[in-house]
């Protein structure tokens, strides 16, 4: 079930938010309950069977959450144990085909072949449950924050189990931190404003996904996905990856914004997920605008300890830098079992390690647009192993931008029709959109009679839009 | 306030930022100050460990961004080392 579905619109998401607030009237835990049953029916809609993953990695983590707080000599074997127990279904639904089909590859490359060809066609066959991402990292999180006595307390499994499957953040996040909710937990309840801010929200949100996002999405799929090595040239793939850069922060923005709204409908406040990535003056600046909860997970979990002791070991250059492409690493493995995820991380990785070895002395003298014009340029080109399909396409485009040849130009120009013409035409309006407009959370969000009618009519085109078009998914529900 | 705490985390603070010390105030936080990102900040917690002679846990460390936490930081561990 999605959030621009009209059974969600209509029918779940009505029934689930006056159903809560009626049993919160005479129990928190009640409420909870509900809230939990019914994100397990959201989640269970479209793939019925995972939602056993998911039962799964509630139950282990708060067991051994548990286990972890309460052991007084064993603490560090349980909690190694605990991230091995959560990260399984992980390993094996995302990155199973990926591990055995390299070692295939390797041992074939010493014409040895290892993998029996059965299990080589079953990993592949191996559907990706939505969100396990998403939520395998949320656990995570209250398993370290247990192991560090950053979480002391006991927790009701009704709190947890609420914590880790409501479904406004369940299947592409914002990434909560359980501390960042767990008061919200215990005495949920609604106010004008949230309702206001929820409001604000998801209308601003569901706009940027099917009006904008979705528009673009003809022009980047027929640059990427199509066929077509004529159009292959500088001018069409930069566009192409500019479009992309757009469609991706609509979609992904909008989604975390709809969830922040619906969350606020009852009574939560999640954290923000966006903050003007593409206004960023510097990559370590983009890496804390972009995906923020992600970002700063892999920054408190991963890149801090890391740091910290190597620096606390005065160890040289190599382990000063190296946790920068460690982190980032393990943030392009994050989004995908692909070598081309690999690359893209990888890719971050080395131009923060340069960013931070050689341009910072620079900072104050270049001026702010020409600092992100760069940093654009270089999420950009770090863009183009994200979207495609493979490695291989990725040196081709690469490549490709090396070429100036108007003749590509003029042979796209005619593989243009209606949709792909609205794509381009979307462009210009989302670059002043990204670079000069105010974000939702700049921006004043009082409700008078413009705002609601403003509101009001983007709703409505919203939904018409919705109804009248083929479905597109989210962009981040394949992570 | 131990206005030697303050000037010791000030000094600090400014040795890794390149800030002048004279600018870091009380209300300076990472995201005040140009310079203290997230390798910076680490710099910063082990100099604090160092010249405090405290061990910071790791899971704390993106607490302490700013002067203030950092301060409180500090002040707690030396109530609780010496009332032991």
């Amino acid at each position: 079930m999605l959030f621009t579905d009209p059974v969600f619109f209509f029918l779940f998401f009505p029934i689930v938010i006056l159903g809560f607030h009626f049993f919160n009237f005479f129990s928190s835990n009640v409420a909870l309950l509900f809230l939990t049953i019914s994100s397990l029916i959201f989640y269970s809609w479209d793939q019925p069977l995972y939602v056993f993953i998911l039962v799964y990695v509630v139950v282990i983590s708060w067991i051994m959450g548990n286990f972890i707080r309460l052991s007084q000599n064993n603490k560090k074997k349980i909690f190694v144990c605990s991230i091995i127990l959560i990260l399984l279904p992980l390993i094996f639904y995302k990155y199973f085909y990926f591990i055995i089909s390299n070692i295939d590859i390797i041992f074939l490359s010493v014409s040895y072949d290892i993998m029996p060809e059965n299990i080589m066609v079953v990993a592949k066959s191996i559907i990706l449950p939505i969100g396990i991402s998403f939520y395998t990292f949320q656990s995570i999180s209250y398993l370290i924050d247990v192991y560090t006595g950053k979480i002391k307390e006991k927790n009701s499994f009704i709190n947890y189990s609420a914590y880790v499957t409501m479904f406004p953040q369940l299947v592409a996040g914002p990434i909560v931190r359980f501390k960042e909710i767990s008061k919200q937990l215990i005495s949920p309840h609604i106010t004008a404003d949230n309702i206001r801010i929820g409001t604000y929200f998801f209308i601003i949100g569901l706009s940027k996904k099917v009006l904008i996002a979705d528009t673009l999405a003809p022009f980047v799929d027929l640059i990427f996905d199509g066929e077509n090595d004529n159009i292959q040239n500088f001018y069409i793939i930069f566009i192409g990856t500019v479009a992309y850069a757009l469609q991706l922060y609509f979609d992904f923005s909008g989604y975390s914004e709809m969830a922040i709204g619906i969350a606020s409908y009852f009574g939560f406040k999640f954290p923000q997920n966006f903050n003007s990535p593409y206004k960023a003056k510097s990559l370590t600046e983009f890496w804390q605008r972009w995906h923020m909860t992600l970002s700063f997970w892999v920054r408190d979990y991963i890149y801090f300890p890391i740091l910290a002791n190597n620096l606390r070991r005065s160890m040289g250059t190599v382990s000063k830098y190296s946790p920068h492409l460690i982190a980032m690493l393990i943030f392009g493995i994050w989004h995908g079992a692909g070598w081309n995820f690999l690359l893209w991380g990888g890719g971050h990785g080395v131009a923060l390690i340069f960013e931070n070895m050689f341009l910072n002395n620079l900072k104050s003298t270049i001026s702010k647009i020409v600092k992100i014009i760069f940093t654009f340029s270089v999420v950009l080109l770090l863009y183009i192993p994200f979207r495609s399909s493979d490695i291989e396409s990725t040196f081709e485009m690469w490549l490709a931008l090396t070429n100036f040849d108007i003749e590509g130009l003029l042979y796209f120009l005619k593989l243009i029709n209606l949709n792909i013409a609205l794509s381009i035409l979307a462009i210009p309006l989302s670059l002043y959109l990204v670079f000069f407009r105010k974000n939702i959370y700049e921006m004043n969000k009082e409700l008078n009679f413009n705002s609601a009618l403003l509101l009001s009519v983007l709703l409505i085109i919203s939904i018409l839009v919705m109804l009248s078009r083929p479905y597109i998914p989210f962009l981040y529900f394949q992570f | 306030m131990s206005n030697t705490n303050f000037n010791k985390i000030a000094k600090i603070i400014a040795k890794h930022t390149r800030v002048k010390e004279k600018f870091i105030t009380i209300e300076s936080t990472a995201e005040t100050i140009e310079r203290w990102d997230s390798l910076t900040h680490v710099k910063i917690i082990v100099d604090l460990e160092k010249d405090f002679d405290l061990q910071i846990n790791t899971s704390i460390i993106g607490e302490l961004n700013s002067v203030k936490s950092i301060i409180q930081y500090v002040e707690l561990a030396e109530k609780n080392l010496s009332g032991l």
